[in-house]
């Protein structure tokens, strides 16, 4: 079905580009009409805004502007030893040996405590990541990388405790839904209009969220990307009723989420849905309330 | 073998690499002009795009100094450090908001009927397409923007041809749901 409109819609762009009108390009599918109409007056409204004059002495402004900044660059440099593509490999290696030698020092240890805004803190995510990449067995890497998700929401909860504004990261299951949003990982997430949704949040898929933490003890989210469906824990929510078109298109998604491509992740589909209206109809409990803040982990 | 936009030129890495003036003001000439209609279509606003067009040459020389860049496609990463940047604007403006971004569209004030209500029309297209994902943009950006195909959009996307046509149906589905909201 995905394939059929897929290719369908194909068919239809290249006649719209060729002059045919919307009505006799649909009528060529019945069948496929109501799905491939909004997907062809989208096209037909991306297509005008691509629809612009440059202005006049673009050209040669942008030529003055980024021939002042060669001119200033000079040549370039010749390559230095330490540039070289076999002398940064053996850098690199030496320089993963000496973190791991010094990662008992104190000045590790005290990045080991720091929190996101900390300066010490890139220096922990340093760590971490040099530890992922020198562990080759994939079961213990799982375990490694779900030790430094629960990290990252600690983090997240003693900023919240300590008041700190920040920006966090931090995955984790949504567990309930909210007035402004979602639970995950515990921790109430607020979204705005400006939050950039993607996928389909349901409560028990996994969700990346980034956002900055707020006094009031709860996530403003700059970005939620929803999991994999299959990571799905727990029984999904029966949705609302949708209407038929947009219950069809919800139906492509779900079978793009099956295709082997890494896509399922960009999907910002169901969500605009989601972030239209929280319904309390859609979760069982809609009287739910934040999760009281634990504390994190010395 | 991948399939390039026409105006790429395999030669023009070679080109940057010797970065000799010529060869640097070809490849300005040739790339230039798609690079900014590739940034218009995503900011809606002209001095910003020329802005954000002209910080893209000067990071590409920046890395061509320093023997960094582009192994296989020029205009593929040219319209790669395009997209991050808008992204990156797009968080500024997030981060620090201002006045809208539409509202900085050209000043000169339309007069006649079908003049504004065109005006008003492009507003709220390029609000909707303000609310998309990065990668939905991006790729409306590249089909109907630039006109690309879909090979060559999955190519400059590194993608495979299906999941850009996936990528195709969601951006344009979400497209209109926002200009249904819009209305």
């Amino acid at each position: 079905m995905k394939k059929q409109l897929s290719d369908a819609l194909d068919v239809c762009l290249k006649s719209l580009k060729d002059g045919e009108t919307l009505e006799a390009v649909l009528a060529r599918f019945p069948h496929l009409a109501a799905e491939l109409r909004p997907l062809l007056e989208a096209a037909q409204a991306a297509w005008m805004l691509g629809q612009f004059d440059s202005p006049v002495g673009l050209v040669t402004r942008g030529r003055a502007r980024v021939s002042s900044v060669h001119f200033r660059a000079g040549k370039p440099q010749a390559v230095r030893w330490i540039l070289r593509p076999s002398w940064r490999v053996a850098l690199t290696v030496l320089i993963v040996v000496a973190f791991l030698a010094l990662s008992t020092n104190s000045a590790f240890a005290g990045a080991a405590q720091a929190l996101p805004g900390d300066t010490l803190y890139p220096l922990k995510r340093v760590i971490e990541n040099i530890q992922l990449v020198l562990t080759t067995d994939p079961s213990q890497r799982q375990v490694l990388q779900e030790e430094f998700n629960q990290h990252r929401v600690n983090e997240t909860l003693a900023l919240i405790l300590s008041g700190r504004v920040e920006v966090v990261e931090f995955n984790g299951i949504v567990s309930s839904q909210t007035q402004n949003g979602w639970v995950v990982a515990g921790i109430p997430v607020n979204v705005s209009s400006l939050t950039l949704i993607d996928g389909a949040i349901r409560i028990g898929v996994e969700a990346s969220v980034s956002g900055e933490t707020q006094p009031d003890g709860s996530i403003l989210a700059i970005t939620i990307v929803a999991g994999d469906e299959s990571d799905l824990q727990v029984t999904q929510i029966p949705e609302p009723i949708e209407t038929n078109e947009t219950a069809a298109i919800e139906t492509d998604e779900a079978e793009a989420t099956e295709t082997a491509e890494a896509e399922a992740t960009e999907t910002a589909e169901a969500t605009l849905r989601a972030t239209k209206t929280p319904k309390p109809t859609r979760t069982p409990k809609p009287t739910n309330t934040h999760r009281p803040i634990k504390t994190p982990k010395p | 073998m991948p399939s390039m936009p026409k105006s790429s030129n395999p030669s023009d890495i070679e080109s940057l690499r010797r970065f000799d003036q010529h060869a640097i003001a070809a490849i300005y000439d040739r790339y230039y002009l798609e690079v900014y209609r590739y940034v218009r279509y995503r900011v809606g606003d002209e001095m910003l795009a020329e802005d954000i067009t002209s910080e893209v040459f000067i990071g590409c020389l920046k890395a061509a100094q320093v023997h960094q860049g582009p192994n296989k496609s020029l205009l593929g990463w040219l319209i790669g450090i395009a997209n991050h940047k808008v992204a990156d604007y797009v968080r500024h403006l997030y981060r620090h908001p201002v006045d809208e971004l539409l509202e900085s569209l050209p000043a000169d004030i339309p007069t006649l009927p079908e003049e504004i209500e065109h005006r008003e029309r492009r507003r709220n297209l390029q609000w909707a397409l303000a609310q998309l994902t990065n990668d939905q943009q991006h790729v409306l950006a590249l089909l109907f923007g630039q006109g690309y195909s879909l090979e060559e959009t999955a190519t400059l996307m590194n993608k495979k041809i299906q999941a850009v046509k996936a990528l195709r149906i969601r951006a344009l589905a979400a497209l209109q749901r926002k200009l249904g909201g819009s209305k």
